[in-house]
């Protein structure tokens, strides 16, 4: 087959216990059904990881991705995929991040890394593939480790790198790339630890075509144009997450105290962005061919509340939502857990979990000083920070919780599940104070992660113009319009879904700014970069077809309908959030939302499972 | 005296961001095959250790004509006004639209 323009046009293989490195040409069947990036890992996973493999044994697969459009001059053609079996849910895991596009020119769209190596090692992935000794880096953090690389290969390479957290197969460790950039959730630190693998290197001189660049270069300077636009006061002034803080408090969404109640607007007086601004030196950062900026570098003024602070960082909000869920607030913890996080190579929202939940056991006394070397477990910052150290290094009461909310809340017992809350197995989010298509895709989705599309209250001309965005159709549009909350969110969340994992597929970031794009204009630069025909339709097909694909994977590993619920805290007990005291989650309710999702994807709605004949269509050879 | 030593290009690495697009336009617009491949970018941008800052640089085949500045979003390359002319150009003969 002919390389296709804009792939790399290779996949690359490793098994690490022998040693063996391999080629295996992208196939246009794999290009066709599912695009690239996240898709096609999705299909790599179900063909390369056995249903019997555990998350953490060299027989699951590690699978990076980068889509299409990535290592052109696309406007936020950063962003890269990695999936394998997770070690928090046991199902499929999936994460993404800016800092990995470099792939292209090494020569590979994708690469599967399985087995184990008999000593730390890290890969070089360039002109040339080799298996690098990492004893002598073994046993640092992120940042140590990236340094490392960078001195052995040069800083043109990106760096992908596990702390602590991975190396100790800390079920919700992370993968930090080039010292900031995550590859956060579900767990990909721990299987790469698992592995004896410390880093990636990547780089290369291969180059990347398009099919017709005059049309190509034309849609980009459009997009070019277009992005400064969308980019508003608050955005300028605060950056990505910041700039979202005031409205994520203001409608509920930081749980406080595990989930016990929900943080006010009080929040806004601690959190005073201004005073931030004003105890720092801050630039911008970019993801690769990221003309929007959303990221920051950190330094705290001399003689000021921040002073010694030197913090690259990817979203302060995260932090923020994370900490406040401990009981920790103020500027210099958060961004203290943020560094630390990011050092040992930690998902800042499930470890938050975590931390959260061993102290609500403490304090209804399921566990004990005895079980935690005598450490009290309070909601301060003491007790945040020891306890995330604790868990990156597997000490003390650590070396339970580092097995992830699920399974350390089955291993301390005594009731302890029901203050873990999880989505399969990953931390989650406060989903009690209003229903939206954002939150149902936190529990329908097949890695646990909620979407990334910011649905929440869209409704009227504003819903008609973001379903034609996306090219539905008038009788979709009218199949989504109504319903109790302004909109039908159930059908709507298999929407937004798609519309994020066309993205995904692509390689463009999900960003709110790039989300404002009609799916047409990344058809025509799809179409334009590769050659292929491409309409709005046949991407979101795609994208269904990668989602499905996951799905295929859970239900193989014995997914049912019941592994789409909620925390059982969210079933019972009521949230109190700006003086009101909003319901649990009525089951009923819920039943009746996710039959409806499940209707819309095509599924069996009974069983919230794909049909027999969609099964075939996806995974025959 | 080569055009690059008459410094119309100025750097101001406070602002660069990163994203590395300069030497992606590069690449593409300097190259016969219209390929993306920064390797044959003729300007680099390497992240400092700290990342407080990048050290960007011209290679000696730059020819100063401006594309990098351009695609650059950030204002972390700027070009005088008097040579803006030099660009125009060469779009012209390019694939670039305007």
């Amino acid at each position: 087959m002919n390389k296709i323009n804009g792939y790399a046009g290779m996949i690359l293989k490793i098994d690490l216990t022998t040693e063996s490195i391999s080629k295996i040409p992208l196939t246009e069947e794999l290009i066709t059904k599912f695009l690239g990036g996240a898709g096609i890992n999705a299909r790599l996973a179900y063909d390369y990881i056995e249903p019997d493999a555990k998350p953490l044994s060299p027989q699951n697969a590690l699978i990076l991705g980068a889509g299409p459009l990535v290592g052109t001059l696309t406007p936020g053609a950063g962003k890269t995929n990695i999936t394998a079996k997770s070690p928090s849910s046991r199902f499929i895991g999936s994460s993404g991040s800016g800092h990995m596009g470099m792939l292209k020119f090494a020569g590979y769209d994708h690469v599967m890394i399985t087995g184990k190596a008999d000593r730390p090692v890290y890969l070089k992935i360039g002109d040339e593939v080799e298996i690098k000794d990492a004893r002598h880096i073994w046993g640092k953090d992120t940042w140590e480790t990236t340094d490392a690389v960078w001195h052995d290969l040069g800083r043109q390479y990106a760096v992908l790198g596990i702390g602590p957290a991975g190396e100790n197969l800390v079920r919700d460790a992370s993968i930090i790339a080039n010292k900031y950039s995550a590859f956060a959730r579900t767990g990909m630190g721990a299987v790469m630890g698992s592995k004896n693998l410390k880093a990636i290197a990547v780089f290369g001189s291969k180059g990347i075509s398009v099919a017709d660049p005059k049309k190509f270069i034309k849609i980009v300077n459009k997009l070019c144009r277009e992005i400064p636009k969308l980019q508003d006061d608050n955005f300028r002034k605060y950056g990505k997450g910041l700039a979202h803080l005031e409205g994520v408090i203001k409608t509920g969404g930081l749980a406080y105290k595990n989930f016990r109640n929900t943080a006010g607007p009080e929040l806004l007086k601690v959190f005073d962005i201004d005073k931030l601004l004003g105890a720092i030196e801050r630039s911008r950062r970019s993801c690769f061919s990221c003309p929007v900026g959303c990221k920051h570098y950190m330094l705290g003024k001399e003689g000021g509340e921040l002073a010694g602070l030197a913090l690259p960082i990817s979203c302060g909000l995260n932090p923020i939502i994370t900490a406040i869920n401990c009981g920790i607030t103020g500027w210099p913890e958060v961004l203290k857990f943020a560094e630390m996080s990011n050092r040992l190579g930690m998902d800042q929202i499930s470890i938050s979990g975590i931390v959260a939940m061993a102290i609500e056991l403490y304090e209804k006394e399921i566990i004990t000083k005895a079980d935690t070397d005598g450490l009290k477990l309070e909601w301060n910052s003491e007790t945040f920070f020891r306890l995330v150290h604790d868990i990156a290094y597997r000490k003390g009461i650590g070396n339970i919780l580092a097995n992830g909310l699920k399974e350390a809340s089955q291993q301390i017992g005594k009731g302890a599940e029901y203050y873990a809350i999880h989505f399969k197995g990953i931390g989650g989010i406060e989903s009690r104070i209003f229903l939206s298509a954002f939150l149902l895709g936190a529990l329908t989705n097949a890695t646990g992660h909620f979407s990334n599309i910011m649905f929440f209250r869209t409704t009227g001309d504003e819903l008609v113009r973001y379903c034609k965005k996306i090219g539905m159709t008038e009788k979709e549009i009218e199949s989504v319009s109504s319903g109790p909350d302004g909109y039908n969110v159930p059908r709507m969340t298999k929407w937004a879904d798609d519309h994020s994992f066309v993205l995904e597929c692509l390689g463009i970031c999900m960003h709110y700014i790039y989300q404002e794009f009609d799916i047409s204009l990344w058809a025509d630069l799809y179409s334009a970069a590769t050659g292929i025909d491409m309409d709005a339709q046949g991407l979101f097909q795609a994208a269904a077809r990668g989602r499905d694909m996951r799905k295929a994977f859970n239900m193989r590993e014995g997914a049912t309908r019941k592994d789409d619920g909620v925390p059982k805290r969210f079933l019972s007990e009521p949230v109190q959030f700006g003086g009101k005291m909003y319901p649990p989650i009525n089951s009923s309710n819920l039943d009746a939302l996710l039959t409806e999702y499940y209707e819309e994807r095509g599924w069996d709605s009974n069983k919230g499972t794909l049909s027999t004949e969609r099964l075939e269509e996806l995974t025959l050879p | 005296m080569s055009k690059k030593k008459n410094g119309r290009i100025t750097i101001a690495p406070d602002l660069c961001t990163g994203c590395l697009r300069c030497a992606l336009a590069c690449s593409f617009f300097t190259s016969p095959e219209k390929t993306f491949n920064l390797s044959n970018s003729r300007i680099t941008v390497l992240p400092g250790y700290d990342l407080r800052q990048f050290e960007i640089a011209f290679k000696d085949a730059c020819d100063q004509c401006g594309i990098c500045v351009q695609y650059c979003e950030f204002g972390a390359l700027n070009r005088k006004k008097n040579t803006d002319k030099i660009i125009e150009e060469k779009h012209e003969t390019g694939v670039a639209d305007e």
